[in-house]
């Protein structure tokens, strides 16, 4: 922590105006922030109007995790089992909603590690489900008439049973 | 506990107010649940809905008709024919998925033929990607057979403008017929696996290999070679 003191700081303002300070280093996996950094437009705080600030604050944390740098090689083992165990706690979110959120969140931010994680935790949940689960658990409604759904359902001709 | 408030609220307030109050809320809640998906642009849909495995995409094409269409855009599409009674509505589905796509390319095709193939049809429907111009980039074809007797032409002369092709694999009731013709060129498959399937003459084989200047990997199975 000491040693942030010495890298530059980006201000970042969520979609309710909360500003959050972050490392210019950690901050750059975010493609879409590093552009506006190159285009000169992050001397002021980058505003993140798509992004509320308990999604920032969990990005952040994400982020600043996957920044952490391994001093050697037996160090770096270590380090990526410790990455793994904490991507795994990371998409272990309370509200459902909050996934969804970190999905948007990523693919506007440009995070590409975060947006792959999110979205397999997405499909991980929707695996082994029924449609009626499926639709349940997103709360999706079915906007077939029951003739419609029938046929949809015969047509198996999709994939392997 | 579901008694409770309501009896409170009906001994204080109008009749239709906690009425109206309860079903509000409720239609907030189903609201906000459903902008957890819905509010996600078809990319991003995509993106997830492609991690699943065949049979959950099996289990969710039928989620709600939004989902349907989305289903047409996955990188890799399979396609089953249960039956001979399902051989049409099998073409008929492939001709409509195609048709929502449009040009994205393919990355992987499965056509799987399971028993009593229908043959022409399945032959008509290699037509219908043909005409599509589907870029697909892997080709995998499995027109089971059981007898001898039909089998599905894989000539050259249907597949010379299919220029995206990386990845060839033909099983089962094939006939590979590719005849010597210095113009039919495959430019990009590089990867060829041939099992069980029948040759139309010697020289096939020879004349495929000819025809594709990037091959790098060529398997063919010729214990179960018929011819």
């Amino acid at each position: 922590m000491s040693s942030s003191s010495s890298s530059k700081m980006i201000e970042l303002r969520s979609s309710d105006g909360e500003t959050f300070h972050v490392e210019e280093t950690v901050v750059l996996q975010s493609e879409t922030i590093k552009q506006m950094i190159d285009d000169d437009c992050a001397n002021a705080a980058i505003p993140l109007p798509n992004v509320t600030s308990m999604t920032l604050a969990k990005v952040i944390e994400y982020i600043k995790k996957h920044a952490e740098k391994p001093k050697d090689d037996d160090d770096k083992k270590v380090a990526e089992e410790d990455l793994k165990k904490f991507d795994a706690e990371f998409v272990k979110v309370d509200q459902e909603s909050m996934l969804f959120d970190l999905v948007r969140a990523a693919n506007y931010l440009n995070i590409k590690s975060l947006l792959d994680l999110t979205c397999q935790a997405v499909a991980d949940s929707i695996k082994d489900l029924s449609v009626e689960e499926v639709r349940k658990k997103f709360n999706i409604q079915n906007d077939f008439t029951p003739e419609e759904e029938a046929k949809v359902r015969k047509e198996n001709a999709w994939a392997f049973d | 506990m579901l008694n409770g408030p309501k009896q409170v609220g009906r001994a204080y307030m109008p009749y239709y107010l906690p009425t109206l109050t309860h079903k509000d809320s409720f239609a907030n809640n189903d609201e906000t649940k459903e902008d957890i998906i819905s509010n996600l642009p078809d990319s991003l849909l995509i993106d997830i809905l492609s991690l699943l495995s065949p049979s959950d995409v099996k289990q969710t094409h039928s989620v709600s008709k939004r989902w349907k269409n989305l289903f047409a855009f996955l990188p890799n599409l399979y396609f089953v024919m249960k039956s001979y009674e399902k051989v049409k509505e099998t073409c008929v589905l492939v001709d409509q998925t195609l048709a929502i796509r449009g040009d994205i390319p393919i990355e992987k095709l499965l056509l799987k033929c399971e028993k009593k193939c229908n043959y022409d049809c399945f032959h008509d429907l290699l037509c219908t990607l043909v005409r599509f111009k589907a870029g697909v980039r892997e080709l995998v074809s499995v027109p089971w057979d059981l007898g001898d007797r039909h089998e599905v032409k894989f000539s050259w002369d249907l597949f010379k403008a299919w220029d995206s092709l990386v990845g060839l694999t033909l099983d089962g009731g094939f006939i590979l017929d590719v005849y010597d013709d210095d113009e039919l060129i495959f430019p990009c498959l590089k990867k060829i696996s041939l099992i069980c399937i029948g040759y139309a003459s010697e020289e096939s084989v020879v004349n495929l290999i000819s025809g594709c200047p990037v091959l790098e990997e060529l398997y063919v199975d010729i214990i179960n070679m018929r011819n």
